[in-house]
């Protein structure tokens, strides 16, 4: 005897098709939310914006999951008992008066409500008193400078990159601006996002709770290597934060002669042309100034003169420690954090492949725009392949890694 | 099998993908390009499979007997004008290669406009059989389009012929003329408004006549140029920013600072704010910064400040951004790099905006500043590290 097989109907098969498919894509919503290494992540505040923030979102995250819930199971109910059954059409009415006005008048007192703790947090994060130190922080395609001007505690302008720096528990305020587009500074444990845009200011701040490495993305489309576009402000306790200012305040060492190094520092010629590392003399004896306004559009390379005090390069995409160097910092206690960011990249945590690999190949290994641009003054956007030797990436290699403070006693 | 939408959004996708691998060989897969190619495509094919799941969200579409049968399958074409205006855009499209890129970029626009009113309207001609409701449901679909696109394309004719009257006449007309407009427009509006019994196409031909006497107005002062003032301003390249042959100095500047603005719609986002008074130029960074009296200035980039004249006088706000002596091979390329604004009196305002391409310590002749000239002290250092 032959058993009978049913072959379902088209509009189950239908039916079918969209309950998987609405399934999927929860499910893949769901998975998206599970990342275990998520340093950007602003449901875990480590400053008092960013808390301030989070002290705000999380009421009407929650607040907003019941709605969906209650408006999602009306829905569903309302599909299922009213769903086609051969039933006549009803009496067509023009809606019921108390529904209509009591969803008006609910949805506008949730919204009130929620509209009075935003409007005085967004207020309060732009407040601006208090910070006693301010920051010039820079977009360009694709990395973050940050300069420090003169002010207390600093006698000298400080520029560097990729990595801002501040006191841990001090309130330090920003001037953000851009060189060529529009960027947006976003440190999400910290504060909320603010735009950098070309020709404007913009006022903004930053506080960690904690000394440590707290990471950030720009978060306006700028471009090829936006995504590559990433920063970290990392915070000192204040007397590691004054030796950090000191090392910074210092021209970079000149590397004695006849080594690998000084070798690199030759080689590095080509590099100067937009890279400038403060108090390298060319061989008469004068100040060698880099010139990237003739080849960038941005008119500006990151300032290499303290590289190696900085944990990542190029705009803060790769990283100059190793991962066991970079493992072993970033999970310090907050009272070591300090003593093991200040000692730089040395020469046994150098993430040396890296590097190699980068001044190789820039272009080969970030999005750039590296070639000049006949519709923009034949400037570039970003870091040109050189052609260099092996060689010639070995001594600059040697020479880059001279640029630590910490290690050359710089004078 | 496949519905009319699904054949439409599969040949598209099969079009863009085709274009995809004609774009990659020739261009060799440009990341910007190939990544707009392959969004098309998958949009398109999300587009096909959208309408393959709901069967164009028609069910008698796949009835192909009632629809070869039915009234607008048989309805015949009317007579269309966006052919021909496609092959306008043809034209300009060809000229456009061989001669001058606009050309091109509007036959593009020109080409876009036609093909989608084409679509509509031979869509619409088969929506129905009946041709009166057909013409309303074109005008459902177009109109939301074509009139704020009407409008927005009348409205930028009446401002640039307008704009190009303004900065054609006398400075001290200017304003005359605009107040008269003004007045005119008023009045037709008042004479409307209360003689409701004036006839629309009279109307019509008073507007018609007014935007024609303003538009052709505006294209004969273009053909007349900008006056004086601004022309020599521009050729004094008091405007310009190039430092070569500005007048930066006390002295006033004939046409470039006569009756100069002297106020600004800027009054946020500048770095510092400057103040002319007692003598002194007062520096008031953003956000209340200090720093010592100095303005620090990051390497080569734009910078805005506010310059405020406090003092009985006119005078202009001058930046100092260094002296290139001599190149490399000993010849003179330039001298003083510098910015000002014009010159403005008592209470008037103006913004500077200026980019420092050197660091300080590049600088032969001194340090960089902001000075009033005329105004012995009345400087300000800047730093550019």
């Amino acid at each position: 005897m032959r058993s009978e097989v049913t072959i379902p109907s088209e509009s189950t098969r239908s039916r079918l098709r969209v309950a998987i498919t609405a399934t999927a894509g929860m499910g893949v919503l769901a998975l998206a939310g599970c990342a275990k290494d998520a340093p950007q992540d602003t449901f875990q505040p480590a400053g008092p914006s960013a808390q301030s923030i989070d002290d705000l979102q999380r009421p009407v995250f929650y607040a907003a999951g019941v709605v969906l819930v209650l408006v999602t199971i009306a829905v569903v109910a309302a599909v299922i008992k009213f769903r086609d059954h051969g039933q006549p059409i009803p009496e067509q009415g023009h809606g019921k008066s108390a529904i209509e006005i009591g969803g008006i008048v609910l949805s506008a007192a949730i919204l009130a409500a929620v509209a009075v703790p935003t409007f005085a947090t967004i207020f309060n994060l732009a407040d601006t008193k208090g910070c006693d130190m301010t920051v010039n922080v820079t977009g360009q395609q694709w990395w973050w400078e940050y300069s420090y001007p003169v002010q207390p505690g600093i006698d000298e302008p400080i520029v560097t990159s990729g990595e801002l720096v501040l006191p841990a528990g001090e309130c330090v305020k920003l001037r953000l601006t851009s060189r060529d587009v529009i960027h947006s500074f976003w440190i999400p444990r910290l504060n909320g996002k603010r735009d950098a845009v070309p020709g404007g200011i913009h006022i903004w701040k930053v506080e960690a709770d904690q000394p440590g490495i707290y990471d950030g993305q720009c978060t306006e489309f700028c471009g090829l290597s936006h995504a590559d576009m990433k920063m970290n402000v990392v915070a000192l306790e204040q007397a590691d934060f004054a030796t950090w200012v000191a090392q910074q305040s210092q021209d970079a060492a000149v590397p004695a002669a006849d080594t690998a190094a000084a070798a690199g520092q030759a080689e590095f010629s080509v590099c100067a042309s937009c890279h400038q590392v403060n108090g390298a003399v060319d061989a008469e004896g004068n100040p060698v100034l880099s010139q990237p306004e003739g080849r960038l559009v941005s008119g500006a390379a990151p300032n290499l003169t303290h590289l190696m005090s900085r944990t990542t390069f190029a705009g803060a995409a790769f990283d100059l420690l190793t991962e066991e160097c970079r493992s072993e910092l970033r999970n310090a206690s907050p009272a070591e954090f300090g003593a093991l960011y200040l000692r730089g990249v040395t020469e046994d945590c150098l993430n040396r492949a890296e590097l190699e690999e980068w001044l190789a190949n820039a272009p080969g290994k970030k999005a750039m725009s590296p070639d000049p641009d006949p519709e923009n003054n034949n400037l570039a956007r970003g870091m040109p392949y050189l052609a260099l030797t092996s060689d010639q990436v070995d001594s600059l290699v040697a020479y880059l890694l001279t640029l630590n403070p910490a290690e050359s006693g710089a004078n | 099998m496949f519905t009319t939408g699904a054949k439409l959004y599969l040949g598209l996708t099969t079009a863009a993908v085709a274009a995809l691998i004609v774009y990659g060989v020739t261009q060799n897969f440009g990341a910007l390009g190939a990544v707009g190619l392959i969004f098309l495509v998958l949009s398109l094919a999300g587009l096909a499979a959208v309408t393959i799941q709901g069967r164009d969200s028609n069910i008698s579409a796949m009835d192909t007997a009632a629809v070869q049968s039915s009234a607008a399958g048989a309805q015949p074409a009317l007579d269309s004008m966006w052919p021909l205006v496609g092959a306008v855009a043809g034209v300009l499209l060809v000229i456009g290669v061989i001669t001058d890129r606009r050309y091109f970029i509007a036959g593009v626009v020109v080409a876009l406009v036609a093909t989608l009113e084409w679509t509509v309207r031979a869509w619409s001609e088969r929506a129905t059989g009946n041709a009166v409701a057909n013409e309303n449901i074109r005008k459902r679909i177009a109109h939301p389009l074509e009139l704020p696109l009407a409008g927005a394309f009348g409205l930028a004719a009446i401002v640039f012929g307008f704009s190009r009257i303004m900065v054609a006449v006398d400075k001290n007309l200017g304003p005359v003329l605009f107040v008269a407009a003004g007045a005119l427009i008023l009045s037709f509006g008042i004479l409307f408004a209360y003689r409701r019994n004036i006839s629309k196409s009279v109307v019509g031909v008073i507007c018609t006549v007014g935007a024609l006497i303003l538009v052709g107005s505006g294209i004969a002062m273009a053909g007349v140029g900008e006056r004086d003032e601004l022309t020599e301003a521009y050729t004094d390249k008091h405007l310009a920013r190039s430092g070569e042959e500005l007048n930066c100095g006390a002295e006033l500047d004939e046409h470039s600072d006569h009756k100069a603005s002297g106020s600004v719609a800027m009054k946020s986002n500048v770095l510092a704010d400057l103040t002319l008074a007692d003598g002194k130029l007062e520096l008031d960074q953003i956000s209340g910064f200090e720093g010592g009296g100095v303005l620090t200035i990051d390497r080569g980039n734009d910078v805005s400040v506010m310059f405020h004249n406090e003092t009985e006088g006119e005078y202009r706000l001058r930046a100092f951004a260094g002296t290139t002596i001599t190149d490399a091979n000993g010849t003179e390329i330039a001298t003083d790099t510098e910015y000002c604004t014009q010159a403005i009196g008592e209470g008037e305002v103006q913004v500077l905006t200026f980019k420092m391409p050197r660091p300080s310590s590049d600088d032969e002749s001194g340090t960089y500043y902001l000075e009033v000239p005329g105004v012995d002290g009345a400087r300000v250092e800047i730093v550019v590290p």
